[in-house]
């Protein structure tokens, strides 16, 4: 999927001004990290190519389509073809892990037989195939995270999405989920990971887009 | 820095491609469908299972909220079924003239029966009049202690209008008539309890409308309320759904089949309680029919009606549930 954000703005209510003149062009298999302190607007960047809120001005075109353009409802469908993954995990904790995976499937309506496919390829792509039974909370916090991938892979995004998705987690383990995104770039999928970890953001020698208050102070080296 | 030149030209051809080519809308797929829908179906009333002292309250007050007019309306219906008979019963009492023969009363009979707003004539003979008397308790005594027979001979006629409050000056008109016939020594009409008495059913039908209606909305109120809070309950669900691209009609859906089985379940143990209640008092209503002798059968809820109650209940829980679900879940916005 290709992202472009042609000067994006977006300033809420209060008058806080979250983005503003925001312009970068993440290109179809591309892979990115975008950092910045907290509050500089990484979480409303990625809200807005969730379509979770809407910019105040510019435009921002994914694969040519200017989101303006979609309906309501066709943010579902939008949606389906970008897999987020959490700081906070956002796993239902009522299910298993198998069903936590396999949420993006039932939602799109994929018939049962697909799904189970689909979820043991995905939990098996993260190595957490013999867990698939288990409750959410019965595992660390590495493993946690590795569900949320599975479940924002599961349905083959063309996009990935991920919020400090190592926020919790020891170098280690953080290095281990870093490279699991990269493999997902191997594959094709246009990857962006925000993080404010900027030792590891450098080690993986990728772009770097860099926010600051609302702006877009750097983009390209490795940070 | 934040836009490379090289970058533009690729930008206008993009923008070019207004069309997108992902879908914007589910495609309808039946098999997909009904199988989405039976899996919610039978998920939604595990769901009430998982949470069984709360449910069956609900449910129960539900239950208790329909039986109230669902019990009125049935005794209504005996109430009216009763009077049913008795507008069949209506009837015009002409008492003639004690030294009237036979004759001239059997003349005065069928001049009667051919009237057009006459359906029958009943004549009953001194004689008969007494034999009637003879087998009513309590009268035979005072019959045989007199010299002769006292009565006079009776018509008893039925017009072709039941007495009902609408048809009750034509009747009116209908015994003044009678009255005039110089055979008749006193013509008359029973009715004015039965117009007092339907009076009084249409205000008890309104009354039980009005208590309907009233009831009605208190379950739209169980349910959207029960409903709210299921869906604040599952808030963190609904969230990750919308997250992973859930449409609003997939979000909606169990809470929707929740309405509905609170509805049906409802609707169910309200005909119960009122097949039971019939089924309580039916001992003493039959004791007082037998008393009158009438053929008045004890009226209940019939298949019918169980049927209408529970379409009614699961239309009510599946409003409800659908205005509670729309106010809430577009309340519930990723943050």
């Amino acid at each position: 999927m290709e992202i472009e954000f042609q000067r994006v703005g977006k300033k809420y209510e209060s008058g806080q001004e979250a983005l503003s003149q925001v312009s970068f062009h993440l290109r179809q298999g591309e892979m990115a990290f975008l950092t910045g302190h907290s509050g500089a607007g990484k979480s409303t960047l990625m809200k807005l190519m969730m379509m979770i809120e809407r910019q105040t001005s510019g435009q921002i075109l994914v694969d040519g389509v200017d989101l303006r353009t979609l309906s309501r409802r066709a943010i579902p469908h939008h949606r389906r073809r970008v897999g987020v993954v959490f700081q906070n995990h956002q796993l239902l904790l009522d299910r298993s892990v198998f069903h936590n995976v396999a949420l993006p499937l039932q939602v799109s309506g994929a018939d049962p037989q697909q799904i189970a496919k689909r979820v043991r390829a995905a939990l098996d792509k993260v190595g957490l195939l013999d867990k698939e039974k288990y409750n959410p909370m019965a595992l660390s916090g590495g493993e946690q995270q590795r569900v949320g991938i599975a479940r924002a892979v599961v349905n083959k995004p063309q996009l990935l999405l991920a919020d400090e998705p190592t926020g919790n987690l020891d170098p280690k383990l953080s290095a281990e989920i870093m490279n699991l995104f990269q493999e997902f770039n191997r594959v094709g999928v246009t990857v962006l990971v925000a993080s404010h970890d900027l030792a590891l953001v450098a080690r993986m020698r990728h772009r770097v887009l860099t926010l600051n208050q609302g702006r877009m102070v750097n983009d390209g080296g490795f940070g | 820095m934040a836009q490379k030149p090289n970058q533009r030209g690729a930008t206008r051809e993009s923008i070019k491609a207004t069309k997108h080519n992902w879908p914007t809308r589910t495609v309808f797929q039946p098999a997909k469908y009904f199988r989405q829908h039976q899996a919610t179906l039978t998920e939604s009333f595990m769901r009430l299972l998982g949470y069984p002292l709360a449910s069956v309250m609900t449910v129960m007050v539900i239950a208790i909220a329909l039986s109230l007019p669902g019990g009125l309306y049935v005794l209504l219906k005996n109430v009216q079924s009763v009077t049913d008979q008795w507008e069949q019963q209506s009837v015009i009492t002409l008492y003639l003239f004690p030294g009237l023969e036979d004759t001239q009363a059997l003349a005065l009979s069928h001049r009667i029966s051919a009237q057009e707003d006459v359906a029958s004539v009943e004549y009953i003979s001194k004689e008969e009049g007494l034999r009637y008397f003879e087998r009513s308790s309590g009268y035979e005594q005072i019959m045989s202690s007199l010299p002769e027979n006292p009565l006079p001979i009776v018509l008893r006629v039925i017009p072709k209008e039941t007495v009902d409050v609408t048809t009750l000056s034509s009747l009116q008109a209908l015994r003044d008539q009678l009255d005039a016939q110089k055979e008749v020594e006193y013509a008359e009409l029973d009715a004015q309890w039965l117009q007092r008495l339907a009076n009084i059913l249409s205000f008890g039908q309104r009354f039980v409308y009005a208590l309907s209606v009233l009831l009605v909305v208190a379950v739209f109120l169980i349910v959207g309320n029960t409903i709210r809070m299921a869906v604040e309950s599952r808030r963190n669900e609904v969230l990750v759904m919308k997250l992973v691209g859930a449409t609003d009609a997939y979000i909606r859906r169990p809470f929707l089949y929740m309405g509905f089985w609170f509805g049906v379940l409802g609707g169910f143990f309200a005909s119960l309680c009122i097949l039971l209640l019939s089924w309580w008092v039916s001992a003493p209503a039959e004791r007082l029919i037998d008393l009158y002798q009438s053929g008045f059968q004890l009226q209940t809820f019939n298949a019918d009606e169980i049927v209408l109650c529970l379409t009614i209940s699961a239309f009510v829980g599946v409003v409800g549930a659908w205005i509670a679900v729309n106010r809430h879940i577009a309340n519930i916005e990723l943050q």
